[in-house]
């Protein structure tokens, strides 16, 4: 198959990264997960930089790495761009003399290799910049000078390692948005390593969630936002992830089998009396941990069977005298709950 | 503001320390003091002390090449691989900087000299004899001088971010390749301060080399040597090649420190980060 396949297993000191997935040409994946998940270990062995104990990867109809063979192209012969998270512009090389190394050290000549710098820095309007060094460029300049060396060796894959983290908030959405419009243009498979919920969102066509070096989710950003598979990616997008509620019962919804229920923080209705049963799902008890204030709401933490977060007014804080340790009656209708099997690959 | 104790400095540390300063600096100042300031020109102008220069000079400035040539891969093995017994041999090439130079110089004898076990072959097949040729001199100052360039570079190579490596080698660049154009140009200060250090000690190496060169005037007597027995014959002679000897010393000092300095802030990869 053209694009990228990968069934593999990777070890760096005692951690194990076991990983299955495919990306076709064009589809930028988004690999999203906590720190120490394995996304940079992940990155690492597709650009050769670690070779896969177990299993094999192959791009573009190449296996580049195949343990059972002991195939393994080095690191210097794959096809791959890697934009590194600090960048790694050799300091003591102008902006061409980086965008140019690729294609120099790939075997073009030096005038061939300087006019392709010089087209990836039109492209990506950086050609003012030509001569400068990497220490006089702004953070948001770095970055676009390294996905330009990264792309002008004409990768067939393009590893991107949390690209925006090192911008200030300021720059970031310019640089995103720029981000955004690169990556579409980019042929192969691209794979885009972070940890923000909201740049994946926004940058990658499919994510693929990293737990402890396993997948533990993998789809369209949508579905994963709204049907998140661990309570890792509930909290990073903002939603109670139950796995398993005692006394659920919600009249017309089969709540049997291995089901999780999401359900957005301001779908929970919190009130001083328990509510009159109308066509309430879900109604429970819990003890009020802590207030944080969020934009014109407080966000409260719950202590309760299942526990929750719920966004109220602030009016309502006061009204109901929230503070640490008050008692409260939670509820959820039945139609704000977002019941769905449990994503396979999680266990 | 810096905490820390006033000024006052108890009695018991002041008067060692200032007995130091004086231990140290009373007797180039005797050097200066001393110096024939009139004849000085005439001294050094002299042909033994020109030949003397030169010829430090120019084996000094040879055995810093060598060591370079030999030195820096020798450097990158150390900082770059792992193999069996590598701690072992970092321990063998920094063993001459604490070697008595005079056992270098006995040892080179006896591995090169006519009746030793390298030099006798070289001796039958190429009628190769080194000992007391200006071979031997610069034989004698790279084993003494090398491992100088070897400590220094490979402490470069060390803390230099390989990050920039494995970014060259994901852009397709070959081992060589990244050690040319990557490498290299990242560890300059390492490798300027290495060489300066090097070509330092060389100048001024005095026991190796008289064992295995010997003091032949105008073939193996190097500067060091020419002072030592100037000393008996022609002491205003000996003290302005002291003198000469200083005053490259310090100039390699100050260098050093500039490129230290400036080796700092370089090395740890400019602001892009």
């Amino acid at each position: 198959m053209t694009g990228l396949s990968v069934d593999a297993e990777v070890s760096r000191g005692s951690f194990t990264l076991r990983v299955a997935f495919t990306a076709p040409p064009g589809q930028v994946l988004g690999v999203l997960g906590p720190n120490g998940a394995g996304k940079s270990t992940l990155l690492h062995a597709l650009a050769g930089l670690t070779p896969v104990g177990r299993g094999r990867i192959e791009l573009a109809g190449q296996v580049i790495d195949d343990a059972g063979t002991g195939t393994f192209v080095e690191a210097a012969g794959r096809p791959v761009g890697f934009v590194f998270q600090d960048y790694r512009l050799f300091p003591h090389l102008t902006v061409a003399q980086n965008v140019a190394f690729g294609p120099r050290a790939r075997g073009a000549g030096r005038h061939q290799a300087r006019a392709t710098a010089g087209h990836w820095l039109d492209r990506l309007g950086l050609a003012g910049l030509a001569d400068r060094k990497p220490g006089q460029l702004s953070a948001g300049q770095a970055q676009r000078v390294a996905l330009g060396r990264a792309l002008a060796g004409e990768p067939a894959l393009l590893l991107l390692d949390e690209p925006l983290s090192a911008l200030d908030a300021g720059t970031r959405l310019d640089v995103q948005a720029e981000l955004r419009r690169h990556l579409s243009d980019f042929p192969g498979p691209c794979l885009l390593v972070t940890h923000d919920p909201l740049e994946a969102l926004v940058l990658a066509d499919r994510l693929l969630v990293l737990e402890d070096g396993r997948i533990v989710q993998e789809g369209p950003p949508a579905q994963v936002a709204r049907q998140p598979a661990t309570q890792y990616v509930a909290r990073l997008v903002g939603l109670n992830l139950w796995p398993d509620v005692p006394g659920l019962d919600v009249p017309g919804l089969d709540l049997r089998g291995d089901v999780l229920v999401a359900v957005r923080p301001a779908a929970i209705a919190v009130s001083s009396e328990r509510p009159a049963g109308t066509d309430c799902g879900l109604v429970w008890p819990a003890k009020v941990t802590g207030l944080t204030l969020l934009a014109e709401r407080v966000r409260l933490s719950l202590d309760g069977q299942p526990p929750a977060l719920a966004d109220v007014t602030p009016e309502a804080v006061a009204d109901l005298s929230l503070s640490p340790g008050r008692q409260v009656w939670l509820a959820v209708r039945g139609s704000d709950l977002e019941i769905y099997p449990r994503p396979p690959g999680h266990q | 503001m810096r905490g820390g104790p006033a000024r006052g400095v108890p009695a018991p540390l002041l008067v060692p320390a200032l007995t130091a300063i004086a231990f140290l600096v009373l007797p180039l100042a005797g050097l200066l003091i001393r110096a024939p300031w009139r004849s000085l020109g005439s001294a050094l102008a002299s042909a033994d002390a020109t030949q003397a220069l030169e010829l430090s000079l120019w084996t000094a400035t040879t055995a810093t090449a060598i060591s370079l040539v030999i030195g820096v891969p020798l450097a990158w093995l150390l900082a770059r691989t792992t193999f069996p017994g590598q701690r072992l041999l970092r321990a063998l090439v920094t063993l001459p900087l604490v070697l008595p130079p005079v056992v270098g110089g006995v040892a080179l004898l006896l591995a090169f000299g006519p009746t030793g076990f390298l030099g006798r072959y070289l001796n039958s097949w190429f009628g190769l004899t080194i000992p007391f040729t200006p071979a031997a001199v610069v034989m004698a100052e790279t084993f003494v001088a090398m491992p100088f360039l070897i400590i220094t570079v490979e402490g470069g190579l060390r803390s230099a971010d390989q990050g920039f490596e494995e970014a060259a080698a994901t852009l397709g660049a070959r081992r060589m390749t990244v050690f040319r154009r990557v490498t290299v140009p990242l560890v300059a200060p390492s490798l300027g301060a290495g060489a300066v250090l090097c070509w330092a000690r060389a100048l001024g190496e005095f026991g190796a080399t008289i064992t295995f060169a010997g003091s032949f005037p105008g073939r193996t007597e190097t500067m060091p040597i020419a002072v030592y027995y100037a000393l008996e014959t022609d002491p205003d002679a000996a003290i302005a090649l002291s003198l000469v000897l200083l005053l490259v010393s310090v100039v390699v000092l100050v260098s050093l420190r500039d490129r230290w300095l400036r080796g700092g802030s370089a090395a740890r990869g400019g602001s892009a980060r």
